[in-house]
């Protein structure tokens, strides 16, 4: 059985363990002859990042990963889309502007938009691409815009209006 | 409430064209009372009814406000929002309130001064037609 008598401090040092990747990052930040690796630069138009900071990026990835494994059952974003399938006609023009759009064909042999909620960042490219309207956000719909609108307008006799 | 100047409505992504308003007021810059800021969670969510519903609420001036292409959150190409912006000009002129009443800006990340500039200007130019 391990004697804890002589507290926490005392076992500090004993095993020498390897530096992990948090602490090679901190050495670099510090190391000013590694000046190179945690600058950004600008190439054409681009922002080239430094490796220490593609290092803390994908550190943070790994974080924000864990953060809905840990969950155990994924829920979509309150802003992800509904797409109507009564209204799709199955253009096509929202698989253009999103990548999480995907065009089904159903049993009756109609095609129609579907979109995975769980990918879904809920930009709305999509509900302006859509020509029928079948497409619709919970959140940001039209008419709450248009109700911000209305209520930011100075024309009087509005309901909210600012005057 | 009195209007000094052209009332503008700007529509902002949720990003960096909300930033570039948060750091306008943080920084205690002023910038004109009659322009109203309207939160959207990406540029290309606006399309061209509601430009032409601020216009119908009595706006003199629709700018649009979002990210720079390669600091896009949603990782958009800027010809998403080009698009929508050079058909709804098209519909301003046609309707006679002029193609001019409409701007695009990018702005990057927490610039408030170059939002204040860009309302400035684009308030001077609405007044001037």
């Amino acid at each position: 059985m391990r004697d804890h008598a002589g507290g926490p401090s005392d076992l500090v040092g004993e095993v020498e363990q390897p530096p992990g990747p948090g602490e090679e990052i901190a050495d670099a930040v510090d190391d000013p002859a590694r000046q190179e690796l945690r600058e950004c630069v600008r190439v054409g138009g681009r922002v080239q990042r430094g490796v220490v900071e593609q290092v803390i990026e994908g550190q943070a990835t790994a974080a924000r990963v864990a953060r809905y494994l840990g969950q155990g059952v994924l829920k979509a974003r309150v802003t992800a889309v509904n797409i109507d399938r009564q209204l799709c006609r199955g253009c096509g023009d929202c698989i253009a502007v999103c990548p999480y759009i995907e065009m089904k064909v159903s049993d009756s042999g109609t095609a129609c938009a579907a979109v995975d909620p769980i990918l879904c960042l809920g930009c709305g490219a999509c509900i302006t691409s859509c020509p029928t309207g079948a497409i619709t956000q919970p959140v940001q719909s039209d008419s709450s815009i248009i109700s911000t609108l209305e209520a930011l307008s100075d024309r009087p006799g509005k309901v909210g209006a600012m005057a | 409430m009195s209007r000094n100047n052209a009332g503008i409505v700007v529509f902002a992504c949720n990003w960096d064209g909300l930033s570039c308003v948060e750091a306008a007021a943080q920084n205690r810059l002023s910038y004109p009372p009659s322009v109203k800021v309207v939160k959207v969670s990406c540029l290309s969510r606006v399309h061209s009814g509601l430009i032409l519903k601020a216009f119908e609420l009595g706006a003199d001036g629709v700018m649009l406000l979002g990210c720079e292409s390669e600091s896009c959150y949603f990782g958009k190409d800027e010809r998403f929002n080009v698009k929508e912006y050079e058909k709804t000009r098209g519909i301003l002129g046609l309707l006679g309130l002029g193609a001019d009443r409409l701007r695009l800006a990018w702005l990057s990340r927490g610039d408030g001064k170059g939002f204040v500039k860009q309302v400035e200007n684009f308030i001077a130019e609405v007044e001037q037609a």
